[in-house]
């Protein structure tokens, strides 16, 4: 009796697994994805490689334009790849990855001369660019370039010693300072906030050795803030570590203690931001004078794609008015890089992107590192942690 | 004629699980070695790049591995005695205490947790000791603490929480151990005018030291190399040795520093446990208990 019962549940599962790979591998990268970028793209599983090498359907003369991203980012809705595809006459496949290890080795495994577009962010641009795995852009036929976030567009890990280009910037976000209003009343405009005795106990920072070494260079007003003096980044975060109540390592590790009101005041992700609002939580999310930390996600082209041309109006499109307004205003809401589209924005859209009243002024990218500078600043902040 | 065969079949029967001990430990285990010696990374082809001792120059030549070693040493043992103090009693209940029918039902119910993930009963303790939490709202309820404050955040959170998730381990050993002390030999020593306390050094615990000593490797081990825990409750002083072995594969790919240290780490808990052994034998042999 209980066996059956097992043979069945089994059965079962198997079917499930089945029916959702074929669902899958069918679709051509039509489904209108709005279900969040990294978090649901998690889940797409390994059944992606199939979708893109595929030849296109028929013998029709259209272009096939392979494109890799993340499952349900933008570039697969309604208002993404088919409204690419109507306005040029082509077909637009997508691949899709999970992790960016993943879209190399994609691209190492068989990717290069199938594949046109990625999607590497500012720490991977420059990992793909150093590996000889891109192309340069034309910027003359990008419509938009002048419109594009000058520090975004010419972000130094996109381009080579030259100044050429070699991807367009495509939607962004920060780390910035959050807190508690109701507790803090006074606006707070300074990540000095986070060194305030009067604070201590109360503060919640980001267990990330990168962020936490930015941070404390844009306390301490170092001059290059990628090789700031360690002596002093040491000194800063072993006070900062001292107000420190806990190290969060993911949404749930913020939400519960701030929410408890055992922290109030820290470095945070947009998102997490944006969680507490939508959970009628008091919180401000504000740029410091001295600046944020930041990440985009930039679009490049394939080292021998085979539709260059295509692939360029790609990013012409992506970083369009048209496409860059409906994706800030999905009900994911992607900060958008083209200035005209944000400026359109109305201030309730803003408020949801925190681009009100204004978008920071000062950003600083979390960028490539080599192995040895990474292995030294985990140290430090190993180091700081254990006492 | 007859011995000898029944000798030589009884290894064959040891092959299967000599061949998966032999592949899923002993080979592990040198490969750890050998990996603590790496100079960084393997290269993205598989081949090695080059040996070093530095990793261990770097483990020794800061005081970073011994503070964290000797705090997560220390929560270890805290959790353990702590663990033994809680258990001991209950075991012994168990066994002993309540009629046998109802013995398999507790001894059920001590299981329990383990049917839940890890992950989830951390949770679960934490929404109990959060600050306005249960625990802190009955605490102010009672005007015995004030609610917006809690103990996480804080090294005795971990110990707490970890108590939580080891005890069942120490339960389960000390209960498989006490249910086989002969009833006669607890009665004969009363009789003879032994006290409970007598009773219990000179008859209960040299008979229930197996059972002991494995609850002991069983909560040690684990509660000393844990870092999920310390990450999520611990705090900003929280940090233990498994966070750092932890970040060197999470965070940065650095297999050799990180074989490294985990190699110190297990070199340190193996002579611990050693020395745990030879103390529980020699505290036998001074009752007389048996080795």
């Amino acid at each position: 009796m209980k066996k059956r019962l097992l043979y069945t549940l089994l059965a079962l599962v198997l079917a499930g697994v089945f029916l959702a790979g074929c669902d899958d591998s069918g679709g051509s990268g039509g489904s209108s994805g709005s279900s969040g970028a990294a978090s649901s793209a998690a889940d797409a599983g390994g059944e992606a490689g199939s979708a893109a090498t595929a030849p296109p359907a028929g013998d029709s003369p259209q272009q096939t334009l392979v494109v890799a991203n993340w499952k349900g980012y933008g570039s697969d809705s309604d208002y993404g790849a088919k409204v690419f595809e109507e306005k040029y006459d082509c077909k637009v496949v997508h691949q899709y990855f999970t992790s960016l290890e993943e879209m190399v080795t994609m691209l190492k495994q068989g990717g290069l001369g199938k594949i046109d577009v990625i999607l590497p962010n500012s720490q991977y641009m420059k990992v793909v660019m150093d590996q000889g795995l891109t192309q340069k852009v034309d910027v003359s036929r990008i419509s938009s370039f002048n419109d594009l976030r000058p520090d975004l567009r010419d972000y130094a890990d996109a381009m080579d010693a030259e100044g050429a280009y070699y991807a367009m910037p495509w939607t962004w976000g920060t780390t910035s300072l959050g807190y508690n209003p109701k507790i803090h009343t006074e606006p707070i405009t300074s990540w000095k906030a986070l060194w305030d005795q009067a604070n201590k106990g109360k503060v919640g920072i980001f267990d990330e050795y990168y962020s936490a070494i930015l941070v404390a260079g844009l306390y301490t007003g170092q001059e290059d803030i990628y090789n700031p003096d360690l002596a002093e980044i040491k000194e800063a975060l072993t006070a900062l570590k001292n107000n420190t109540r806990t190290f969060w390592a993911s949404y749930d590790d913020f939400l519960k203690p701030y929410m408890a009101q055992e922290i109030t005041i820290g470095n945070m992700w947009a998102g997490i931001a944006s969680q507490l609002l939508s959970a009628g939580e008091p919180v401000a999310y504000v740029y410091p004078d001295e600046g944020a930390i930041a990440w985009a996600d930039y679009w490049a082209i394939v080292k021998d794609a085979p539709n260059y041309e295509l692939a360029v109006k790609w990013l012409d499109f992506m970083t369009g008015e048209e496409f860059q307004t409906a994706f800030a205003t999905d009900e994911n809401a992607h900060s958008p890089v083209n200035e005209k589209v944000a400026a359109q924005l109305t201030d309730d859209q803003k408020k949801i992107l925190w681009l009100y009243p204004e978008a920071p002024a000062k950003i600083f990218m979390q960028k490539a590192e080599d192995p040895k500078q990474r292995g030294e600043w985990l140290e430090i902040w190993n180091e700081i942690k254990s006492y | 004629m007859n011995f000898s065969l029944r000798t030589k079949k009884g290894h064959c029967l040891l092959l299967p699980s000599a061949a998966f001990f032999f592949c899923l430990s002993l080979i592990p285990l040198s490969m750890l070695v050998v990996f603590s010696f790496l100079d960084g990374n393997l290269n993205s082809d598989g081949s090695f790049p080059g040996f070093t001792a530095a990793n261990y120059v770097r483990m020794f030549s800061k005081t970073m591995f011994a503070r964290l070693m000797g705090r997560s040493l220390l929560i270890g043992l805290t959790v353990t005695l702590i663990c033994v103090a809680l258990a001991y009693p209950t075991a012994w209940g168990i066994a002993k205490v309540v009629r046998e029918k109802n013995r398999n039902m507790l001894v059920m119910l001590a299981i329990v947790p383990f049917f839940t993930s890890q992950l989830l009963l951390i949770y679960a303790m934490m929404v109990i000791l959060q600050s306005r939490g249960f625990l802190m709202s009955l605490m102010g309820w009672l005007g015995a603490a004030d609610p917006s404050g809690s103990i996480l955040y804080s090294l005795p959170a971990v110990v707490v929480v970890l108590v939580y998730e080891y005890l069942p381990y120490m339960i389960l050993c000390l209960y498989a151990s006490l249910e086989g002390i002969p009833d006669d030999l607890v009665q004969a020593s009363r009789a003879m005018g032994a006290g409970r306390l007598e009773t219990f050094v000179n008859i209960i615990l040299p008979l229930s030291m197996p059972g002991l000593l494995s609850g002991i490797m069983l909560v040690l081990i684990p509660a000393t190399g844990s870092f999920v825990e310390p990450g999520l409750v611990g705090g900003s002083g929280g940090m233990m040795i498994g966070s750092l072995i932890n970040s060197q594969f999470n965070t940065v790919l650095d297999m050799g520093y990180g074989s490294a240290l985990s190699f110190v780490f297990l070199v340190c808990l193996s002579l611990i446990m050693f020395m745990i052994r030879a103390l529980s034998v020699k505290a036998n042999r001074a009752i007389g208990g048996m080795a």
